[in-house]
Parts: structure tokens; C-alpha cells; sequence
């Protein structure tokens, strides 16, 4: 019943983007219905970042790699492990999606789309070096969805000066969550790794959508202030 | 314009606030780093690997030399 409650809105949609967000929604039986609704109100920023970027704007498929770029190199970190051809086919796979940008209908969710290329390309490289791929990922575990992330721990960062880099900045983060105010730090902990909307958030901690989104803003602007003195140094590094 | 790019991450904006604040990303570098700033935290929140070592200005060097080709699909390639 819920299910066609939505298909039947579908029909009423105004925008092509809408339907195909709202039609990706209703096809991933894995998403639980309370956020299906979220997800279908809400405009999809990938999507909108991909329609400007198929329009010749370079600065928003910019936008969608600063938005996807670690989670990429992390997918394709669990098939190589050296950190330089991580880096390398992590820069192949967006090549690739920015040429084949105009295949992209929508049909799934970018962050998915590009996921596969990322995987294809791996296996395509690893392929092309006649090496093998690792044990774990012969058992099929590799499926488009596996967007798992790996913790700092089990990173594999040779450069010394990269990893101190890393470190501190993980550290800096860490030490600005552990001084938020316990809601602060909730709503962004349920955000981030939790991925949750904003209205379930608010449920969750019982107040109002308003008082998630300046929760979550003050929480993200108490740890950007503690991260840009590490990064103040890199400044010619705009885009 | 901080506030709303936090939103707009988070795809928790109205469909009319979508363009006006794409346009602000596009035209002005400080909302760019923002933009930059706010991702690099969440990817950290998560446990991912986060150094500020130039990755993304790299592909960027790349992809001024790559062209949209209608006809390519990369999941065939």
C-alpha cells in the first residue's frame, strides 16, 4: 500500500530529476520506508551537481569528486593495495565517468554509478598487471553496493609524511568532536555515520528539523575551526 | 551561506534553493572551501582516510584535459 501510494505520486511529479530520484527510492528495497519518504522530498545535490556537469560545467563535477573522491580510493583500496596506484586508478575512474558523464540517466544513484566504474576499473587494472585479485574479493564480495569503509587503522599509507598528515587531522577531528555538546555531537554522529535525514534525526532526539540543522551546522563549524590551522598552510590548493 | 551549505551536503535544502546555491559554489572560491572543509569532516567522522595532500587538485589537473563523449559508456569499458 505504501508502495503505490508513492508510484501513484510519481505521476504527479513535476521534474524528470524527481521521478528519477523518487523512482531510484522506490527500486532499493533496502532503504526502510520512513526514509524513502525523506529521500523523495528532498532534492538529490548529486544529481543536480551531475545535470550542471552534463551542461559543460567542470566546476560542478569539481564539486561531485571533493564529494566522493575518499570514499572511492577506499572501494578501490580494498582491491590494490599500494597507495600510489590506489591514487592512480581512483584518478582513471573519475576520467572515465567524466567522458561517459552523458550515460549517466540517473537510474541509480550516482554514488553507486561511479562505484562501479571504480570497481571495473580495479579489476581492469589488476587485469592489465596479470595480478590477481585479493582472496576476499573472489567470493563475490564485491557486489555494487559494498561501499564499506575501512578505519584509519587498516589503511595502507607508506608516505610518512602523508600518514602524519593523516593522523593529525584524524586526531584534530576527534579531539573537536569529544569537546561538543552531547547533542551537537549526537545529531552529527547520526548524520555522518549513521546517514540519517535530518526528520529522523529530529525524531530520534525529539526536537524540531530546525534545531538538527543548527545542531549539525555548530558541530561542523566547532571542528572545521580546530581543522584549519592544519590546513591553513595548503591554501593554494583552491579549486 | 555556511549554513546552507551545510544543508545543501546534506541534500536537506527546498528544490528551489538548489540552484541559487549550486550558482554561490560555482562563483565564489570561499564557498568552495567551505565545501571542501565540510566533506573532508565527514569523510573523517567516518574513518576514512583524510590528508590534505593536493588528491583532488591532481584529478582536477587530469580532467581539464578530458571531454564529455556522448556515445561512451564507462561501465562497458
Amino acid at each position: 500500500m505504501f508502495s503505490s501510494a508513492l508510484q501513484f505520486d510519481a505521476t504527479q511529479l513535476p521534474t524528470t530529476v524527481t521521478k528519477k530520484r523518487l523512482n531510484s527510492v522506490l527500486m532499493d528495497n533496502k532503504t526502510e520506508p520512513a526514509k524513502q519518504l525523506d529521500a523523495a522530498r528532498k532534492p538529490d545535490v548529486d544529481l543536480e551537481l551531475v545535470s550542471r556537469a552534463q551542461n559543460g560545467d567542470r566546476l560542478a563535477f569539481n564539486a561531485l569528486v571533493v564529494r566522493h573522491q575518499r570514499r572511492l580510493a577506499n572501494a578501490i583500496s580494498r582491491f590494490i593495495r599500494i597507495p600510489q596506484e590506489v591514487e592512480d586508478v581512483t584518478q582513471e575512474a573519475f576520467i572515465k565517468a567524466y567522458r561517459g558523464l552523458k550515460s549517466f540517466r540517473g537510474d541509480s544513484s550516482f554514488s553507486t554509478w561511479l562505484h562501479r566504474i571504480g570497481v571495473n576499473t580495479a579489476k581492469n587494472y589488476l587485469v592489465a598487471q596479470k595480478r590477481k585479485l585479493p582472496a576476499h574479493r573472489l567470493k563475490g564480495e564485491e557486489d555494487d553496493t559494498d561501499w564499506q569503509e575501512t578505519s584509519l587503522a587498516g589503511a595502507n599509507i607508506e608516505d610518512p609524511e602523508r600518514l602524519l598528515m593523516t593522523q593529525q587531522i584524524g586526531q584534530a577531528v576527534a579531539a573537536a568532536m569529544e569537546t561538543l555538546p552531547e547533542n551537537e555531537r549526537t545529531a552529527l554522529t547520526l548524520r555522518e555515520l549513521d546517514g540519517e535525514s535530518y526528520e529522523s534525526i529530529a525524531e530520534i532526539m525529539g526536537c524540531p528539523v530546525g534545531t538538527v540543522r543548527s545542531r549539525i551546522f555548530r558541530a561542523r563549524e566547532h571542528v572545521a575551526k580546530a581543522l584549519k590551522p592544519l590546513l591553513e598552510p595548503n591554501r593554494n590548493r583552491r579549486w | 551561506m555556511n549554513e546552507k551549505l551545510s544543508l545543501l551536503m546534506d541534500s536537506e535544502v527546498e528544490e528551489n534553493e538548489v540552484s541559487p546555491l549550486l550558482d554561490l559554489l560555482k562563483n565564489h572560491p570561499d564557498a568552495r572551501d567551505q565545501w571542501t572543509m565540510m566533506q573532508m569532516i565527514g569523510d573523517a567522522t567516518r574513518g576514512l582516510v583524510v590528508a590534505d595532500d593536493g588528491f583532488s587538485n591532481r584529478i582536477f589537473e587530469k580532467l581539464k584535459n578530458v571531454e564529455i563523449e556522448p556515445s561512451y559508456d564507462p561501465l562497458a569499458d
